[in-house]
């Protein structure tokens, strides 16, 4: 035996069956000489001559009684349901009869072959095979001296049919086998003899040719036709090995020895039954297209095997006797198995495709493939086998095997091949590219980048690689190649970093030829400017071109911070902005000046022109809104350009420093005066302060300037401060006198000064004033010093005869006690006085209240309105405290009250006083205490009229919320104020005024006992006092809970129904 | 496919010098390492092109073991070029070269060409025989030498067409019978010349001698 070396499974289960009954019963005591299947049914010839089918059932049924005297061969058609049976009707007269099985297709078990057409053979020598051609138009017939004789027409009517020989007897031996082959253009016929092999070309009805055969031929039924899926063969099995025919002769052959008793081929495989022994057979079968044997074993059996049919997706084989063995194929499921079991993935994968696999099912077999052939350390074999599994299998699986395995070429086959497939990821190209340049796979690499057909690298991984790699060469070629000139810049900048100013150049060119230039310039801009400046110091034309390109760019103003530092390129590029700016362009048009003032600088007599364009942007620039003239300005005396200063101080509005311009001007150039002047006079209208301004100017000591200002812009400068009372004469005076101006410019002035009216009148206002102050100072330095009679017998208020009780005030009016009673407002007040007193006390009070806020409002309105007393207006507002200390602690409450006392001297006026220091210091107090207390609620705002009282009476008591206080705290504050004197002089007025209140509560006692008295007297009568401590009416209602009836408190948690 | 002629090859030497894959990476351009024992003989075809000409190639590989040496001897006939292969790896493949030939002379047609293989030239650090060695054997014999390896099919294509050459050189000179089919050199189609057909051949006529 050969055949060790073929593989071998076992994908067959032999089975012999056993209900074969039926098939013994129909057959009677004939033999079974030969069988046919293919429609669901096999047919059986017997030596009697019957057909018997059998069906799906394993039923036997005799169908047809065909030919009187056993049947040779039986055929039954694929495409059609005609059975033809070749058979001996006669001693010596053979027939060939067409049967239309039909029905009994339809059901076996009962219907009956009807007999189509007869074929009577014209020879009595016993035929031994026949063929037909499918389409019913040839058939073959061999006999058994040799001849073949061909039969054309329709086989079906089966009339006035002429026999050709094809073949006569001969040495070859009687024929047994012939089949048809359908080529595209031509019919073959193969017969097999004895001992020749001949293929036939029975194409055309009038010529056949035979073809170069074989002289060596097969047994009978040792000879079948093969369709496989790939080559069709007419196999023929001799004891030595089975040989397959092709149209050109003998093609290959398979080593099978044995005595060939019988072949036949179905589904792609091979039958061959062998004679073993006696009553033995060896059946084997092959897969021809995969080449390994699907199946071997042996029967037993006492009658010859005559008939192999396959059907209902088994094999059957029977015997002459009717013995049935059934060979059923096991499913591809469990071959698949049994290969992968036994490592045979290459017959796996040949298995799996001949069952038209799908690509997934295929891939998988490729990856245990190369699983196995991995884990044999094949790995070259492994990655050949993975590579047929790109794009179903995950290729990180491969991927990393590989990467452990550190096989980069393997890694490289299959990126590759994933590559071509075009699934690969950015990964897989960076790890493609790393590997060649790991190996230094420079010609591929470069392969790679012109192949066109390699366009499966997307190029920016690749750039990536490359210029990871440092294969900045392939990385430039490769943007170019794709046309990311951006990225062939960066390379170029950032890589490269001294490259030929040509290449730089065309790549800038090809640059500003896309679209995305501007974004591409905006990215690699600087670094760009940096290498273009460095490849090529000299280069101006490609800014111009760069500039020509960026004007046009919708995006320029963004791009002008690249070019900070190039001059060549910002200068254009903004010019071409501010050409037609726009309203956000400030910042950039001040950019342009500023670049502008730089180039200037230079030279900065010459450059005429730089100027002019600088003074027609800053005419033009001031239309931009976001035009910042700060910044302008700043540039302008940076750069020491002072048109443009003055033309800023203009649109600022910053006449004095515009006008210190002009000065500064006027003093080297004597002919610029008058511009000085027509400057003030030009903006003085709106701003009178100028004419100051231009006056400081004038006469602030120059150094080393020798043009002074002419006499009469001097003298039209000091009118016009006269006459819109800009300054007080005097410190005009007084700055003059600093000056060396002539005394000329100046006589007119000092003579103007001179006759201005009222000096006198003011003197005698004032002697007026000081005398009546004086004297009101008398009067209470009276007050506190003298005593003082009262002498009014009347009583003020209803001019009756004084008597007592009465009471007496330090004003010199008494009043009946009863009058006071009824008459008085209250207690503490004069009736008579009590109205010019409140007078008095509301004007302070108004005084006082304003808050600071609008006391400066008022005072800046004031100031701005007085144009010649403003003095006046300042001195008005310090006394009234506008420029107190916030600081100042509310504490030190006595100093009001001490300054209220100090109101009551009717005519108090600032000017006047002769200590205003202290009047306004007690002034200022008395500002803290208003303020400071206006937060606090009413207690504290305690009405002065009714602290003025209580100062009345004692010194000690007081009204309000200062009668909460402990009384001792009092003198303590007392001597706590800053003002010892004030304070020593208030005290002796308060303790002085008692004792009229003191007479007027019990006037029989004496003033000193009533003082004492008093001093005594709050501390328990104080009704405020404990009213206030205890029954406070509105202090007790707070605590008071209202009756909600929701509030917590009065919640019972206990009555909840719902609580646990 | 339309050729100009037909050539059959045969391929012979010793079990496991690389027949098969020397077809197989002539005829599928790959190379499969693991290959099944040749069983009988197997048979690949390709067209090549020579002087302009499109010849196909027949080739009949057969199995090196000594079990089918009488199924391959059968397969000479017909052969108009025949490959001897040896393995350079492995001595006694060389040694055995003299009986193939013996076996190739015998049974083929004088003017059969030959050529002498020294195959697996890729495993140079594993080889055993020479080049010098085959180029004196083929001097000796009058073949045509040529070391191949079928794993990265250095000179297979060479190995095939050199035959082929060999063969269209020796039709232009009239050496082959192109008629007689038994050389193994069939005429294509289109250049048939109008054979006279015999419309029913000679009954005792020998099929090998039959006309095209």
């Amino acid at each position: 035996m050969t055949l060790f070396q073929c593989r071998r499974f076992h994908f067959f289960d032999l089975e012999k069956i056993d209900v074969d009954i039926s098939v013994q019963e129909t057959l009677k005591d004939a033999s079974v000489r030969c069988g046919t299947s293919g429609r669901g049914c096999i047919f059986l010839g017997d030596s009697d001559g019957a057909v018997h089918s059998i069906s799906r059932q394993l039923t036997a049924k005799t169908v047809a009684e065909a030919h009187m005297k056993g049947i040779v061969q039986i055929h039954q058609c694929r495409q059609s349901s005609y059975l033809l049976t070749l058979g001996e009707d006669e001693p010596g007269a053979y027939s060939l009869k067409v049967w239309d099985a039909m029905l009994v297709e339809q059901d076996p078990t009962r219907s009956r072959l009807s007999l189509k057409s007869v074929i009577k053979l014209s020879r009595v020598k016993p035929p031994t095979c026949f063929a037909v051609h499918e389409n019913l138009t040839l058939l073959a017939v061999g006999y058994e001296d040799g001849e073949i004789q061909l039969y054309r027409g329709e086989l079906t009517r089966g009339r006035s049919i002429k026999p050709k020989i094809l073949q006569r007897e001969g040495e070859h031996g009687s024929v047994t086998g012939l089949a048809f082959k359908t080529m595209e253009k031509s019919i073959l016929l193969f017969s097999a003899s004895k001992h020749a092999v001949t293929p036939f070309d029975v194409t055309n009805k009038d010529r056949d040719v035979n073809f170069q055969g074989d002289k060596v031929g097969g047994e009978l039924n040792c000879s079948c036709y093969a369709e496989g899926s790939s080559e069709d063969h007419f196999i023929v099995g001799r004891s030595d090995a089975v040989y397959c025919y092709t149209h050109e002769g003998r093609g290959p052959c398979y080593g099978f020895d044995g005595e060939k008793h019988l072949l036949y081929y179905f589904r792609g495989y091979l039958l061959i039954i062998a004679l073993a022994s006696v009553e033995s057979y060896h059946l084997t079968i092959f897969d021809c297209a995969n080449k390994f044997v699907a199946f071997q074993s042996t029967i037993h059996s006492s009658e010859p095997i005559k008939v192999a049919a396959s059907e209902w997706g088994c094999l059957f084989l029977l015997t002459s006797d009717g013995s049935f063995w059934q060979l059923k194929e096991r499913d591809l499921q469990t071959k698949m198995t049994v290969f992968y079991k036994k490592n045979h993935y290459d017959l796996a994968i040949k298995v799996a495709k001949c069952n038209n696999f799908d690509p997934e099912g295929m891939a998988d077999i490729y990856r245990q493939y190369g699983d196995h052939l991995y884990n044999k350390g094949d790995l070259d074999g492994a990655i050949r086998q993975y590579c047929k599994t790109v794009g179903k299998l995950e290729a990180s699986y491969v991927v990393r095997k590989y990467m452990d395995a550190s096989r980069v070429l393997n890694l490289l086959e299959y990126l590759e091949v994933i590559h071509k497939t075009g699934i690969a990821t950015q990964d897989m190209t960076t790890l493609l590219l790393n590997c060649l340049t790991k190996l230094k796979q420079n010609e591929k690499i470069e392969h790679y980048m012109k192949d066109p057909s390699c366009n499966f690298l997307d190029p920016e991984t690749a750039i990536k690689v490359f210029r990871k790699g440092g294969m900045y060469k392939q990385a430039y070629q490769l943007a170019n190649k794709h046309e990311l000139y951006g990225c062939a810049l960066q390379i170029l900048i950032d890589d490269v970093r001294d490259p030929c100013k040509e290449d730089l150049y065309s790549i800038l060119e090809k640059v500003l030829q896309t679209e995305k230039a501007e974004e591409i310039l905006r990215k690699y801009g600087s670094s760009l400017v940096q290498l273009v400046s460095h490849v090529d110091p000299k280069s101006t034309e490609s800014w111009v071109k760069i500039v020509g390109l960026l004007s046009l760019s919708p995006s320029k103003r963004e791009l002008v911070e690249l070019f900070i530092s190039k001059k060549e390129v910002l200068v254009p590029l903004l010019e071409d902005i501010c050409q037609d700016f726009e309203s956000s362009d400030g910042p950039l048009m001040n950019l342009l000046l500023e670049a502008y003032l730089d180039q200037w600088a230079n030279k900065k007599d010459t450059d005429v022109a730089t100027k002019e364009k600088l003074l027609a942007l800053l005419t033009k620039a001031p239309d931009c809104p976001s035009w910042d003239w700060a910044r302008a300005l700043f540039a302008c005396k940076m750069f020491g350009f002072s048109s443009g200063e003055i033309i800023a101080f203009e649109k600022l509005g910053l006449h004095n420093d515009l006008l210190a311009i002009r000065h500064a001007e006027a003093s080297s150039n004597p002919s610029l005066w008058p511009k000085f002047f027509e400057t003030c006079q030009k903006y003085a209208e709106t701003k009178p302060s100028l004419w100051k301004d231009a006056f400081y100017l004038i006469t602030t000591p120059m150094e080393g300037s020798a043009y002074y200002c002419p006499q009469h812009i001097v003298e039209d400068i000091l009118d016009r401060l006269l006459a819109q009372n800009l300054m007080e004469p005097l410190p005009i005076i007084d700055r003059l006198c600093k000056t060396r101006l002539k005394l000329g410019s100046v006589r007119l002035f000092l003579s103007k000064v001179l006759d201005r009216k009222g000096i006198e009148e003011y003197e005698e206002e004032s002697t007026n004033l000081q005398g009546e102050t004086s004297k009101i100072r008398e009067h209470i330095e009276g007050l506190r010093t003298k005593p003082l009679v009262f002498q009014g017998t009347r009583c003020n208020a209803c001019s009756q005869k004084l008597d007592f009780p009465s009471v007496h005030f330090l004003c010199q009016h008494s009043f009946h006690q009863q009058c006071f009673d009824s008459f008085a407002a209250n207690e503490r007040d004069c009736p008579v006085c009590w109205q010019k007193n409140r007078d008095l006390l509301e004007a302070e009070r108004a005084d006082k209240k304003p808050t600071k806020a609008s006391l400066d409002a008022n005072f800046a309105v004031q100031l701005s309105n007085s144009k010649s007393n403003s003095f006046a207006v300042i001195a008005d507002a310090f006394s009234k405290g506008i420029f107190r200390d916030e600081n100042q602690k509310p504490r030190e409450i006595l100093g009001p009250k001490r300054s209220i006392e100090k109101l009551r001297v009717p005519t108090v006026k600032p000017f006047d006083t002769q200590e205003p220091t202290s009047e306004a210091r007690l002034r200022l107090h008395e500002g803290t205490l208003s303020y400071s207390d206006k937060p606090v609620s009413t207690p504290s705002q305690a009405p002065i009229e009714s602290l003025l009282e209580t100062m009345k009476k004692s010194p000690a008591v007081t009204s309000g919320f200062e009668g909460r206080r402990s009384p001792i705290s009092q003198p303590k504050s007392a001597t706590s104020l800053p003002f010892p004197r004030v304070q020593s002089a208030a005290t002796s007025t308060t303790s002085r005024k008692e004792s009229p209140q003191v007479q007027r509560r019990k006037p029989p006692v004496s003033i000193t006992a009533a003082a004492q008295q008093t001093v005594k007297q709050p501390e328990t009568k104080n009704p405020f006092e404990e009213e206030e401590d205890t029954s406070n009416p509105f202090l007790e209602p707070e605590p008071t809970p209202s009756k909600n009836p929701f509030e917590e408190d009065e919640y019972d948690s206990s009555l909840n129904p719902f609580a646990e | 496919m339309s050729y100009a002629y037909l050539f059959k090859y045969i391929i012979i030497g010793d079990t496991g010098v690389g027949k098969s894959c020397l077809l197989l990476q002539f005829t599928d351009k790959r190379f499969q390492p693991v290959h099944d024992l040749t069983i009988g003989v197997e048979f690949g075809a390709r067209m090549i092109t020579i002087d302009g000409k499109q010849i196909k190639l027949q080739i009949w590989d057969t199995a090196g073991q000594e079990a089918f040496r009488s199924i391959t001897r059968s397969y000479y006939r017909g052969a108009a070029g025949a490959l001897l292969v040896y393995d350079i790896t492995r001595r006694d493949t060389f040694n055995h070269l003299t009986t193939w030939l013996e076996d190739a002379r015998q049974h083929s047609n004088s003017n059969m060409v030959i050529m002498l293989i020294g195959n697996k030239s890729d495993l140079e650090s594993r080889r055993e025989v020479k080049k010098e060695e085959g180029e004196v054997f083929a001097r000796e014999h009058g073949l045509i030498f040529m070391e191949t390896s079928a794993k990265t099919a250095a000179n297979v294509e060479e190995a095939f067409i050199n035959t082929a050459k060999e063969i269209y050189e020796k039709i232009q000179e009239g050496v082959f019978d192109i008629n007689n089919e038994a050389n193994g050199i069939k005429i294509g189609p289109q250049h048939s010349p109008t054979s006279p057909s015999s419309p029913s051949g000679g009954p005792g006529s020998s099929p090998g001698s039959g006309c095209c």
